[in-house]
């Protein structure tokens, strides 16, 4: 069974420097949330958040603890996926890439025995008000919910989750943005027959469902399938409270907000602090009226801090694995993909190949380019240069680059609308950087201090940290010299 | 973002994008800073798409304003989900 909060002990136990804890009162819709997560950031840090007391939107302790920034380290990524932390580099992305191609059928269960239906709520009493909603960025008009709501496709019956921004605007309403993917399908053909919508908002659950939903696949799989099989286990389904059979939702969430998008109407929602660091404007978009909300008594609610790492690793690791198997088919000798946070994880690609061919830099690049329409530049680098390591592939772009005959710039290719730099609406300019060695000439060598020299002298043998009192003194002589001179 | 127009808020003076979709149509605009709604024309200074700054009354509006419902379809150009 997936438990948020078997989650929250894990990290304690297995990585305590790696989370904090907040226990004064916060109010996160006056972006205290997040300021203190900007201070951290600030700092270097990236720890999981536990906030004990924040207040509700009526300005009140919310009887719900928040948890925020979980996936802001690939450690916990690994973590939740129950991976060694000593996996998050590129076996956490081959590791997601496998499962996303299993399926695992969900498995439903009573409502008796489902955690999320410990509390019900509906009508008037399904009031968003309780909950500590954050408001992230200044230019954010209210607080927002920006986790998972989950629809189903009317035709094919299939569910898709995906993270959406719903914005707060009032006790039983939220805004919806939605980009034209599988949700606004599913939303388009109910408005084409005049009907409501049904969404199912899953606002915090074990990090490995929310993992899931990023998957990659088609229009028409099942998410709670895909869901299954990245976590490693069936997902537990039960009931809803407003259709019953008809929508199924996760019984393990901790809370879940059902409500319905009513056909044709638009209001307008935005702007918002969106992935690449800076604003999306201001919209006309669609609504939701809440029917219901259910959550376990003890229920932690969740936030992701929009913008930022927790964010970023997220988008990013789905699509290493991907980006991966498509290259290894054409350039066997691919070592390691990698969608940086130095670019939000979407735009800039890494990627390093033990070249044995000039060329093959090239073809690396243009199946990067094709495969994820975001990225926007790509970076090749031999096998040497660790691609998780921002210094090293700005290391091998300083000394392996000369621009007039590495880099290509490649214009009117489809980009992203919430590229900053952009002048068009849709498309964009991207670039390759071949940052690897030539094979067909000699090129000058990397330095490097002998391994089986580090292993005779092992740092946590031989250095001593400042400010620590040394060792006793060994009399050399008196060790060296023979009985009978020591003899007085 | 491609192309974005800016609006001044007249109750704060707050400067915030807009969407090309919500040019000169018959929304009220709401004021991310201070919450005031607002119909375009009302709005002190407006900076548009290709960087013209004027007064919001100086651009005609067809129609006047309202909270009128109604459909709009989703604009192409926005074919990438954030994640």
């Amino acid at each position: 069974m997936l438990d948020l909060r078997e989650f929250i002990a894990a990290v304690e136990a297995e990585q305590p420097d790696r989370i904090v804890h907040v226990d004064r009162p916060v109010n996160p819709a006056e972006f205290e949330v997040t300021a203190i997560l900007q201070q951290l950031e600030d700092a270097g840090r990236n720890p999981m958040a536990v906030f004990h007391r924040p207040l509700n939107l009526f300005g009140e302790v919310s009887k719900f603890p928040l948890v925020t920034n979980i996936y802001a380290e690939r450690e916990r990524c690994a973590q939740a996926l129950g991976l060694p932390i000593t996996d998050a580099k590129f076996p956490l992305s081959l590791e997601y890439g496998r499962r996303e191609k299993e399926r695992i059928p969900p498995t439903v269960i009573g409502r008796d025995e489902a955690p999320v239906k410990q509390v019900v709520q509906v009508g008037e009493d399904a009031d968003l008000r309780q909950f500590p909603i954050v408001r992230h960025h200044h230019m954010d008009p209210a607080p927002y919910i920006d986790m998972t709501p989950i629809m189903r496709d009317p035709d094919s019956g299939a569910y898709n989750g995906a993270y959406l921004r719903m914005m707060y605007k009032g006790p039983h309403k939220l805004g919806l943005h939605m980009s034209p993917r599988h949700n606004w399908q599913i939303t388009r053909k109910h408005e084409e027959r005049g009907l409501p919508t049904p969404v199912a908002i899953v606002v915090s659950h074990h990090p490995a469902f929310f993992l899931g939903t990023l998957n990659v696949a088609p229009f028409g799989d099942d998410d709670y399938e895909v869901i299954g099989s990245v976590a490693g286990q069936s997902l537990r389904l039960v009931p809803s409270e407003t259709w019953g059979e008809e929508f199924m939702v996760p019984a393990d969430a901790e809370i879940i907000i059902e409500g319905e998008i009513p056909p044709n109407v638009r209001e307008v929602e935005g702007p918002f602090g969106e992935f690449p660091g800076t604003y999306g404007p201001q919209r006309l978009r669609w609504i939701i009226d809440v029917k219901a909300i259910t959550h376990r008594r003890d229920a932690i609610y969740q936030d992701v801090f929009v913008g930022h790492a927790d964010d970023w690793i997220q988008g990013g690791l789905p699509k290493e694995a991907r980006i991966y198997n498509r290259i290894k088919g054409v350039v066997p000798g691919v070592t390691a993909v990698h969608l940086p946070t130095s670019g939000v994880c979407r735009l800039h690609c890494n990627v390093s190949i033990d070249k044995k061919v000039d060329g093959e830099s090239k073809q690396a690049a243009f199946i990067v380019l094709g495969e994820v329409d975001m990225i926007k530049h790509v970076f090749v680098v031999d096998a040497d240069v660790d691609v998780f390591d921002d210094r090293q592939v700005l290391w091998a772009v300083a000394t392996r680059v000369q621009a007039d005959q590495a880099i290509d710039i490649i214009k009117n290719a489809k980009g992203n609308t919430l590229d900053p730099s952009q002048t068009d609406p849709i498309m964009t300019t991207k670039m390759i950087v071949d940052a690897t060695k030539p094979v067909q000439r000699p090129f000058s060598e990397r330095i490097l201090v002998p391994d089986e020299a580090k292993a005779r002298v092992p740092i946590d043998e031989f250095v001593r940290a400042g400010g620590t009192p040394a060792p006793e003194p060994v009399d050399v002589a008196a060790k060296a010299a023979p009985a009978s001179s020591r003899e007085t | 973002m491609a192309q974005i127009f800016y609006v001044t808020c007249p109750a704060c003076s707050g400067r915030f994008p807009c969407h090309p979709e919500l040019w000169q149509v018959e929304y009220e605009l709401l004021c991310p800073f201070c919450q005031h709604t607002f119909p375009q024309e009302a709005s002190p200074l407006i900076i548009t798409m290709t960087g013209e700054q004027r007064p919001g009354s100086q651009f005609h509006r067809p129609g006047g304003p309202g909270t009128a419902n109604r459909t709009t379809e989703p604009d192409p150009s926005t074919a990438a989900e954030s994640m």
